[in-house]
């Protein structure tokens, strides 16, 4: 099962559970850290890494001697990415998206494309588990092509667990995309549920079928579990706020390093999701 | 007039926590939430009721299957996984609306509309004015609504000769972000002390340095873990970044934000009066 950790609204635990249930799952699991512009995963797993790759996506090289002033890239490009000057063509390579539209556009085949680096992708191991993340070049404007690169290296068999980035437009939807079940994690409070509701909108629009975990739940009030209950959301797990996961936490440990009796619980929530998708 | 961004990294630290209370601190101002695929400043400021304006932002292909002679030339050309076959059909969350198979199409049977990405408001709040907007969910195009929004709350800043513009960001690095850090005076990092929340501090911290934007640090729940606290402060200095000191953390902050009001509103409390401190030092450094 590939199983998609999301929220709507950022810090509700995502990471810590993502890498509890992870670990809970033992060998044989996968985990992909999709939060690939604050990729947190490897500090809390420690994973032996592997391999590192750069990750590059093209951007169109423009080759002024073939070039006759069309203006066909410029009239394509649907992001203001290429602009005339006196006739000649100019990159705004931060507002490119990579279509690829230029290059087919070119009635004089004088524009091909280059690799532009945008990240790296990380793979390894830990504890027989397979680990992967991608790490966004700091300055890059899109993290969408990473996150599907980086799922792409999810094993053929096997559970797989997505950690995935906050909100709910195209990186989280990216992230979450292809998976078989998304668990949202949120905390009781007014944002937590203003965010939920929108990451629940979110999933029904992409049909996802989802459920939610309630971190910290006797921190805020009643309204999510009122509002869940009206919506017919299922709540699989309630977290209570702890000191001692928090400590743990800040000091880059997951709950089940000072809390491992939860890892029961995580293994029976995976099985109610799993069970739940093939009934 | 003073552009101030509030910032994370990662999510949940604060932001609009802090948001609130420096726009009650600096009324009357004019505050903008430039999260607009997870808004939530508008639960605390409750500002008035105002009609929202549509924002297209981009356009999205469809395919009129009575034209299409399925060539597959849609799928040959689309870099986004958009197109699928048997019969063609274009997932309308995944098109970025490139337009590249519109044009390709040898049967011109792909059409190419604008999509409604989000709605946008400006409205009077107690603390001034209020600009929010709200992405449409699974749309795209978050960094353009942010640009807009930010547009209308700069204009309205300057007609209503406010001081100030308290700007609520996105969590991450990404487009929202750099969409919302054009013309800023400074940058206020909400940043907790953990491995991870010190991570996430360095990248934005990295990213505000390219771009030369001057950064302040204020920890949130600081007494979580004080020796990651210091370490945190220690790295802030070495980048350059104003300290604005340490919020601990404090139930009662939850309370207030539950009873939907700014922190200190109600008045004094341990981690109301450390964000009120931290505003006056920001103040006097963006006085200097």
């Amino acid at each position: 099962m590939k199983l998609a950790i999301a929220s709507g609204k950022g810090g509700t635990g995502k990471t810590s559970l993502a890498c509890a249930l992870a670990q809970a799952l033992g060998p044989g699991a996968a985990i992909l850290d999709c939060d690939v512009e604050e990729p947190d995963c490897a500090l809390f797993l420690k994973p032996r890494l592997e391999s590192e790759n750069e990750f590059a996506v093209p951007v169109p090289l423009i080759n002024a001697a073939k070039c006759k002033g069309h203006g066909r890239c410029q009239a394509v490009c649907e992001y203001n990415a290429i602009k005339l000057f006196n006739g000649k063509p100019f990159l705004f390579a931060h507002m490119c998206h990579s279509c690829g539209g230029c290059t087919l556009a070119c009635p004089e085949k004088a524009i091909t494309e280059k690799p532009h680096p945008a990240g790296k992708i990380r793979s390894g191991q830990v504890s027989g588990m397979f680990f992967a993340d991608g790490i966004m070049n700091i300055g890059e404007p899109s993290p969408v092509r990473l996150i599907k690169a980086v799922k792409k290296l999810a094993p053929a068999s096997g559970d797989v667990i997505i950690d995935c980035p906050p909100g709910t437009s195209c990186p989280m939807i990216t992230a979450v995309t292809g998976s078989d079940f998304c668990l949202l994690v949120s905390e009781p409070t007014p944002f937590g549920l203003s965010d939920l509701k929108l990451a629940v909108e979110t999933l029904e629009k992409i049909n996802i079928p989802y459920a939610l975990v309630i971190n910290r739940y006797d921190l805020g009030d009643k309204e999510m579990e009122d509002w869940c209950a009206e919506k017919g959301v299922k709540i699989l797990l309630k977290i209570p706020f702890d000191l001692e996961i928090a400590s743990a936490y800040s000091r880059g440990k997951t709950m089940l390093e000072v809390r491992p009796e939860y890892s029961q619980a995580l293994i029976a929530l995976f099985h109610v999701i799993k069970e739940g998708l093939h009934a | 007039m003073k552009q101030l961004l509030i910032l994370s990294g990662k999510g949940g630290t604060g932001k609009t926590t802090v948001a609130g209370a420096f726009a009650r601190l600096a009324a009357p101002c004019v505050v903008a939430d430039c999260d607009v695929d997870a808004a939530d400043l508008h639960i605390i400021l409750s500002p008035e009721p105002a009609g929202r304006k549509e924002f297209y932002g981009g356009k999205k292909a469809s395919i009129d299957k009575t034209k299409c002679t399925s060539c597959g030339r849609c799928l040959e050309v689309c870099r986004f996984d958009a197109v699928s076959s048997g019969p063609f059909k274009i997932n309308e969350t995944s098109c970025e609306g490139c337009g590249v198979c519109v044009w390709n199409c040898p049967a011109a049977a792909i059409d190419f509309k604008k999509a409604l990405s989000g709605t946008w408001s400006v409205s009077p709040c107690r603390y001034g004015t209020f600009a929010g907007a709200r992405l449409e969910p699974a749309a795209e195009n978050s960094g353009k609504l942010v640009a807009l929004l930010k547009t209308e709350a700069v204009k309205t800043t300057e007609t209503a000769g406010a001081e100030f513009l308290i700007l609520d960001g996105s969590p991450g690095i990404g487009c929202p972000v750099l969409a919302s850090l054009g013309g800023v005076d400074a940058v206020v990092i909400v940043a907790e002390p953990t491995v991870s929340g010190r991570h996430d501090f360095l990248r934005l911290a990295e990213l505000l340095n390219q771009q030369k934007i001057q950064g302040f640090l204020l920890i949130n729940k600081w007494d979580l873990n004080k020796e990651e606290t210091e370490t945190l402060e220690a790295a802030a200095g070495g980048l350059g970044f104003g300290l604005l000191g340490r919020v601990p953390f404090d139930n009662l902050a939850v309370k207030t934000l539950l009873a939907r009001k700014t922190l200190g509103e109600d008045g004094p409390a341990p981690a109301a009066n450390a964000v009120e401190k931290a505003w006056k030092i920001l103040r006097a450094e963006l006085e200097k």
